[in-house]
């Protein structure tokens, strides 16, 4: 028998607290992602008592979901592809000396997004769960055609078209491999190791971490992060300023959480397009509210993603997919019956996010100084050293050269890229939502197939809102370069 | 010297020419997917055909790449991309610091990890890449300093993650021979 109280027990706090420290500290480090933390450590706690794992790993989940933005800041190297948003917004102000203020700024942020996570777990598990059943394939599909697309219009500046081309490319990257509904082979050549598909950790690794090293040591006077950190925690009224972007990134996150598949790259990629559609600024050349807006929603996608994953049993992100496994390891079966079967435990779980958000908020305030001390090493040091993690992160997964080599021509295509001023951020997107987008678009024209399409668009009016809201975000990238000429 | 007017008129020039380039090459990329795709087998129908949506998105990659053609002719990229290969020399590129630091690393790393990592254990992999980075990038001729981090850094690494979180290294760890 489970309890909400029990997760408040000493010792399992303890256990809570070194999971959230180790899962910051591994999703710091570039290419090392949070599902694979998550896999790793499932294995760690075969051995624990179940409440044990679940707090351990609930701790380490809610840590390596913030982790990612440490790296992102500090050198410009997002530890995961949720962090690309906070890496565009945070790095600038970390140039400037402001690396400390802008981590502690993100790790409230971040915390506020848990609270309001954990708040809708508790609150509205029955309402949430009607909106996202309304999200069958044709939904899904546009959800992620729609991150893809404003992500290209968010990281081009003045050419949107260059971030949608660069999306477009991560898309077609995607579709590498045997795809599923048929089971037939696209753009394999014949290649063994291309048919399981391009797994995205070595792309990731390839297109920021290793375009970045060349690109850095390529300078003949590398930058410098200030080793002088000034103020870390932020002061509340100039974080409280930002309430409007807090209480919509919040909303995104959780939106975009329950929607099975959508994650988290979605939610922080919208939330920071909408931060900046509402604020009318540009946050890419260095914005606090920039790094709320996108660590806000990202960790309010924890509560969110976790919702259908232990009600219905559907997970609502790959992380949260290893989770699931964890649990399975200790025989609880989620989905509708989880309650009857194991009495207390959703209780228990409550306690335990909260337990775990604590755990992040003092554990990241304790880490940021060391982080900041090390990352602000002399970069002819600092990336070589990254180089090697990059190739421990890209073999990690599969255990395989091939991701290795992989890595390397992405970094290679990367540093072309940023050399014709193309955005790589939304390559990554289109990479990990491509194989969704694809399934998704075919299984939902299969359904529509003997369908009248004004049908279509009125029997289903989320699919048909995405539609206008997708065709908003071309117009709009396209309308004020417009603007700007006839001035 | 360059005004700031003059700067970015040519900053402009130069990324036009650049934009001529990278949307030819966006273009030919999106036909050669575009035609793979269509020539892909039709198992039941369009509606589920594999080809579908590499085919909407090579197309619309298409229609894009001709979009950044366009814009970049309007931006006189297409003399300024003459001017710069009439006015190109091989000796002056080569020669230029940022790029023989390019280079470098390209060649460094390139070594590394396609050439030395799996071959060797990756402490061995590691040190040769640190030590020449080190050698190449860093405080030059402080050889003690540069020997002894480019020993450290792969060996905490490998202890690390081989017998902390159990993973397996590429090249395997020296440490699985001796232990």
């Amino acid at each position: 028998m489970y309890s909400f109280f029990t997760a408040f027990d000493p010792y399992l706090m303890l256990l809570c607290f070194s999971g959230a420290a180790m899962g910051i500290i591994w999703a710091a480090l570039p290419g090392l992602s949070t599902t694979m933390a998550m896999a790793l450590l499932v294995g760690l706690t075969y051995r624990m008592p179940t409440e044990m794992a679940i707090i351990f790993i609930l701790g380490t989940f809610t840590g390596s979901v913030f982790g990612g933005a440490i790296s992102a800041v500090l050198i410009n190297i997002p530890g995961t592809p949720d962090a690309v948003p906070t890496q565009m917004a945070g790095f600038p102000l970390a140039k400037q000396g402001k690396g400390g203020l802008v981590l502690g700024m993100s790790i409230t942020a971040s915390m506020v997004g848990n609270w309001v996570g954990i708040l809708l777990l508790v609150t509205c598990v029955d309402y949430v769960l009607d909106i996202a059943l309304n999200f069958a394939s044709w939904e899904v599909a546009l959800l992620a055609l729609w991150g893809i697309s404003i992500s290209g219009t968010l990281t081009a500046g003045e050419a949107p078209v260059k971030g949608w081309i660069s999306g477009w490319m991560g898309v077609l990257i995607a579709m590498v491999g045997r795809e599923e509904i048929h089971g037939i082979e696209r753009f394999t050549f014949g290649s063994q190791e291309l048919l399981l598909g391009i797994p995205y950790i070595p792309v990731l690794i390839g297109l920021f971490g290793l375009t970045e090293i060349i690109m850095v040591l390529s300078q003949p006077q590398p930058y410098v992060i200030p080793q002088k950190i000034g103020r870390i925690f932020p002061p509340i009224k100039e974080f409280l300023k930002y309430w409007k972007s807090i209480i919509r990134s919040s909303i995104v996150g959780l939106i975009t959480g329950i929607i099975p598949g959508a994650g988290a790259n979605v939610a922080t990629f919208v939330s920071y397009g909408l931060g900046e559609r509402f604020t009318g600024k540009r946050f890419s050349k260095g914005s606090m509210e920039g790094v709320i807006c996108s660590e806000v929603a990202n960790n309010a996608n924890i509560g969110g993603a976790l919702l259908p994953s232990l009600v219905l049993g559907i997970p609502g992100s790959a992380t949260v997919a290893a989770f699931l496994a964890a649990l399975n390891l200790h025989g609880i079966v989620v989905g509708p019956t989880i309650e009857l079967e194991q009495p207390g435990i959703m209780n228990f779980m409550y306690g335990t996010l909260i337990v775990a958000n604590i755990g992040m908020y003092l554990c990241a305030f304790a880490l940021i100084k060391p982080s900041v001390k090390l990352f602000s090493l002399p970069r002819e040091v600092l990336l070589p050293v990254i180089a090697l993690l990059c190739v421990l992160g890209s073999f990690a997964q599969k255990m395989s050269m091939f991701d290795i080599n992989l890595m390397f021509g992405f970094g290679l295509l990367g540093f072309c890229m940023r050399k014709a001023d193309i955005p790589i951020g939304p390559m990554i997107l289109g990479v990990v939502l491509g194989n969704m987008l694809d399934q998704n678009f075919r299984r939902a024209m299969v359904i529509f197939e003997d369908e009248n399409i004004w049908r279509v668009l009125i029997d289903r009016p989320m699919g048909t809102a995405l539609i206008i809201i997708v065709l908003i975000t071309f117009i709009s990238g396209i309308w004020p370069k417009k603007k700007k000429k006839r001035i | 010297m360059e005004l700031p007017d003059q700067k970015i008129e040519n900053k402009s020039l130069w990324m036009a020419s650049t934009d001529i380039v990278s949307s030819l090459i966006v273009m030919a990329v999106a036909a050669i997917v575009a035609v793979w795709s269509l020539k892909m087998s039709i198992p039941s129908g369009w509606a589920s055909a594999p080809g579908l949506v590499p085919l909407m998105f090579a197309g619309t990659m298409f229609l894009m790449g001709l979009g950044l053609f366009i814009s970049a002719l309007r931006h006189k990229g297409l003399a300024s991309l003459r001017t710069r290969l009439t006015t190109f020399s091989g000796k002056h590129f080569i020669q230029d610091t940022q790029t023989k630091r390019s280079l470098w690393i390209i060649v460094l790393t390139a070594v590394y990890m396609l050439i030395l990592t799996g071959r060797l254990p990756f402490e061995i992999a590691g040190f040769l890449f640190l030590f020449s980075t080190f050698a190449v990038f860093w405080e030059k001729g402080r050889w003690l300093k540069i020997i002894v981090t480019a020993i450290v850094i792969p060996l905490f690494f490998s202890l690390t993650f081989r017998f902390l979180f159990s993973i397996l290294l590429p090249g395997d760890s020296i440490f699985d021979y001796f232990l």
